[in-house]
């Protein structure tokens, strides 16, 4: 396994940094769900091996405190679960992940990481069974009743096969062990510590190698050291990642003034961002005091981020607030000034991407810093909240905070004091529409419904009577706000979600599950992607050898992209790795999830000129989307769905 | 991940009785206490006042019955099989001539088992994640002189309170990946466990990533907010029960 050492190894007193407390809780919420997983979908042998490898992936990564932490707080969440049984998976999978993970990072080979795991782990495990055995002594004795019933009468069915000697060693060593059971105990401990040791190692090994591949070494994220953000003043700056020089820049920024960052994707704009909130990854030649510029402290600077999902950490709405340090007076003030004070007790995960967007900039604006940095906080928001966002950000820095914000499209542009382009624009290649001819249907949805945990209190209809229908050649773009019901649509014409009235007809036949002739794209592409390289995950999606063709249809080199790993490739490159793979399948519907979301305008000429494709090869192509003008000259039919209804439908061209 | 099996396990429905007002403390300190005391005696009058409980939350909280899951066919299978096994055993005490002692303690062990299943299910329905978390803030404040890190653990908590939907949606959406896939039948099954794996171990660090940079931007670790539950009499009527049960147990058995 990959050698490295963490920050601060040796120091297991030091408090934890935020990038350590972060990867615990990712760890603990993991673990936690696939616990209470395994315990009602009995498998759960497979989702405690998991747990493990998450743990020691974590103990590769982090120094044994974070480990113990991420333990400490699974166990916990995991007290709901109920009784012995999933506390005691939690602790088991965080000691043997966090010693099999601490060893593998020393370099350890495989067998003295088997036998060193065995030596820790066994007595641990052991004492704490003992004394569980000694303390509730009439569940002990009931327990090894039911052993020697249960092995009683597997060596009656042994001996009617003619294996009494089988089963008679059986029910002696069962015998055995209940009668010495405080000696018995360590002994099968040590047994089972070895097999699974060697079981984690076997499978864990190849994950955390790739996962290691995948996310290189943890960048710290720190409070930063007290400074001064601004002014700022770069002159054909060079900014590096690490040692490769990523972008040059020149720009000046004054407080209260607004800031777009413009570039393609990929263009380096991330990593100048890092570089002003002196993360320390990211550099500028000759400008050393950015380390100093205050990231989270009072009039330093502000970080807010892409991901929206990311960027909220509290429960609830006012919560968010308070635990920046607001008293409720002010968390009401901000949350009126962002447009939130109607949603103040709601449970943060039932937010929109632009609600949570909003709630973010006003968090990161309570400790009133001097320099806020938004990196493409829109460009997962559909346009209004886009421009909502926006105006936010205007206002802002019409209250003297200076704000640089990255985007990578032309119509965020408009509100702000000066423009700084980074990056060059390549020229995408559109191949014009033709004439269509006319398709024939190959996709029907008649009077569909579909109701989300059918037969449950939580049944919640999500589709009503749903009539529509998909012709080769053509494209169908759906429509609608938040919880309209679109993704699900998407879901139920790819056979993932069974209707619960009305039927879905493919060339006429009734769709029952999933089927190769439709394929779907979801909007994050990295968990649709699940083999290593670009070539091996176009070619297993295809079933066919030869893939140059699709891949170049993508924009992507097949030679210099071919044997990439999948995992260092940016988003915008992974989503068209998953459309090279579709193409190469040749379905006879293909559904895109959201394909607009983050991309550059470059990547939207690019996804056009896929979908033409896609048309000319007489595919029935399904666009779901909040942007409703994309592609007008494309599209065939325009649906609109809100509260799970169709509410127009437009047939064009 | 069918909605159908998983969806009905931790999922918390929203109604108005004593039992979804209690303190989320109250709930996770209860089970665990009474479950440990009727664990200890272990006795089917201990079992049955367990059951008892159980039937009484699951009326007084307004429960649809509904919100019981199906068990799983393999675990009923196991079940089946165990139980013919201990039919086999023909241990004592007979009735008609078998011996019926292996069944009597298998379900004893079964009872038991399933009444703590069915206690944390409770905890499950009438409790929000997020009140989970700020009661064990709470709970946790005292060991602060023990100079354990309680706003570290609680932070993580709450991140970790706050993650567990997204994780919930990633694992929906890896198993759905799947299922759209061509299935390779010569791929052996592990490896396909190694992709699926990876896949969501990349993505939990990802997430982790951003999450802890809006952390650092946040001012650091900070303990979150308080807990502002009031802890009434609601809280003092179940500790009073369940003291009473713990009596009962000792006393009983």
């Amino acid at each position: 396994m990959m050698r490295q050492v963490p920050t601060n190894d040796n120091d297991t007193s030091a408090a934890s940094l935020p990038g350590e407390v972060a990867d615990a809780a990712a760890v603990a919420a993991l673990v936690f769900t696939s616990t209470a997983l395994g315990r009602l979908l009995a498998f759960g042998t497979f989702f405690q091996l998991l747990s493990t490898i998450v743990f020691v992936v974590l103990a590769v990564r982090r120094r044994t405190r974070t480990v113990v932490m991420a333990t400490s707080a699974a166990l916990m969440l995991g007290a709901i679960l109920g009784g012995i049984g999933p506390t005691s998976q939690i602790g088991a999978a965080g000691l043997f992940g966090g010693v099999i993970g601490s060893r593998s990072r020393r370099g350890w080979r495989r067998s003295s990481t088997i036998a060193f795991s065995a030596l820790v782990c066994t007595p641990v495990v052991s004492a704490g069974t003992i004394c569980y055995l000694l303390i509730f002594s009439r569940a002990r004795e009931l327990n090894f009743e039911n052993a020697l019933n249960l092995s009683a009468g597997a060596a009656r069915v042994l001996s009617w096969m003619k294996l009494d000697v089988l089963g008679d060693a059986f029910v002696n060593m069962i015998e055995w062990s209940v009668e010495w059971w405080w000696a018995a105990t360590p002994l099968i401990q040590a047994i089972i510590s070895v097999a699974y040791a060697w079981f984690v190692l076997r499978i864990g090994e190849p994950v955390v190698d790739r996962v290691q591949s995948a996310l290189g070494d943890p960048h710290d994220s720190r409070l930063g050291t007290p400074g001064e953000p601004l002014p700022i003043g770069l002159d054909d700056a060079k900014v590096r990642r690490g040692d490769a020089v990523v972008a040059s820049v020149s720009m000046n920024i004054q407080p209260a003034s607004l800031t777009i960052l413009q570039g393609p994707n990929g263009a380096g704009k991330s990593t100048l961002l890092d570089a002003l909130a002196g993360l320390g990854s990211a550099t500028i030649d000759n400008e050393p005091h950015f380390e100093a510029v205050g990231l989270g402290r009072p009039s330093g600077v502000a970080l807010v981020g892409q991901r929206p999902d990311a960027q909220v950490l509290a429960l609830t709405v006012a919560d968010e607030l308070r635990w920046c340090g607001l008293d409720d007076r002010a968390a009401s003030d901000w949350l009126e000034r962002v447009g939130l004070d109607h949603l103040s007790d709601r449970g943060t995960s039932t937010l929109s991407g632009g609600e949570l967007q909003r709630l973010a900039i006003a968090a990161a604006l309570a400790k009133e810093p001097r320099l806020l940095l938004c990196d493409e906080a829109t460009s997962m928001l559909d346009p209004a909240s886009r421009a909502n966002v926006m105006r936010l950000l205007r206002a802002v820095a019409d209250g003297g905070t200076a704000v640089l914000a990255t985007t990578h499209l032309d119509e965020d542009r408009e509100l702000a004091d000066a423009v700084v382009d980074i990056g060059q624009k390549s020229n995408a290649t559109i191949i014009a529409p033709d004439a269509r001819p006319p398709g024939h249907t190959v996709l029907e949805v008649r009077g569909v419904s579909v109701v989300h945990d059918v037969g449950s209190p939580w049944a919640v209809p999500a589709l009503h009577d749903i009539d529509l229908t998909l012709r080769r050649g053509e494209l169908t773009l759906i429509t609608g706000g938040n919880g309209s019901g679109k993704t699900t649509l998407a879901w139920t014409l790819a056979g993932l979600h069974t209707p619960a009235s009305g039927t879905v007809l493919l060339d006429g036949e009734p769709l029952e599950g999933p089927d190769l002739r439709i394929a779907l794209a979801f909007q994050h592409a990295r968990l649709q992607l699940l083999t290593d390289e670009v070539e091996d995950e176009v070619e297993s999606m295809a079933g066919e050898d030869d893939v140059a063709y699709e891949l170049r249809a993508v924009g992507l080199d097949p030679i210099s992209v071919g044997d990439r790993k999948i995992d260092h490739l940016s988003g915008g490159e992974q989503r068209r790795v998953l459309l090279a793979g579709i193409l190469a399948r040749r379905p006879d519907v293909v559904l895109l999830d959201e394909p607009l979301a983050g991309l550059d305008d470059d990547g939207r000429d690019r996804l056009r000129s896929i979908i033409h494709h896609l048309l000319a090869q007489r595919t029935a192509v399904v666009v779901v989307s909040h942007e409703p003008d994309w592609a007008d000259d494309l599209l065939t039919q325009r649906i609109e769905l809100d509260g799970g209804r169709i509410v127009s439908k437009e047939a064009l061209s | 991940m069918s909605s159908a099996s998983t969806g009905r396990v931790l999922r918390h429905l929203p109604g108005d009785s004593p039992i979804h007002r209690m303190w989320a403390g109250t709930k996770i300190l209860w089970a665990p206490i009474v479950g440990s005391a009727i664990a200890f005696s272990i006795s089917w009058r201990a079992i049955g006042l367990g059951w008892v409980a159980v039937i009484a939350i699951f009326m007084v909280a307004k429960l649809p019955r509904g919100v019981i899951p199906i068990p799983p066919r393999i675990l009923l299978i196991g079940v089946g099989i165990s139980f013919g096994l201990a039919l086999l055993s023909n241990d004592e005490p007979e009735i008609y001539g078998i011996g019926v002692g292996g069944i009597a303690d298998l379900a004893r062990f079964l009872c038991f088992a399933w009444m703590m299943t069915a206690l944390a299910l409770l905890i499950g329905w009438t409790t929000r994640l997020d009140d989970l978390a700020a009661a064990l803030d709470r709970l946790l404040r005292p060991t602060r002189r023990l100079r354990v890190p309680v706003d570290e653990v609680s932070t993580i908590i709450t991140m970790a309170v706050r993650s567990v939907p997204l994780v919930a949606d990633e694992m929906r959406t890896l198993l759905a990946a799947r299922r759209l896939r061509p299935q390779d039948p010569a791929q052996p099954w592990a490896d396909q466990g190694v992709d699926i794996g990876v896949a969501l171990v990349v993505s939990t660090f990802r997430r982790a990533r951003e999450m802890g940079r809006t952390l650092a931007s946040r001012g650091g670790v900070s303990r979150p907010p308080a807990d502002r539950h009031h802890i009434g009499r609601i809280d003092v009527a179940a500790a009073v029960v369940g003291a009473a049960m713990i009596g009962f147990v000792i006393v009983a058995t």
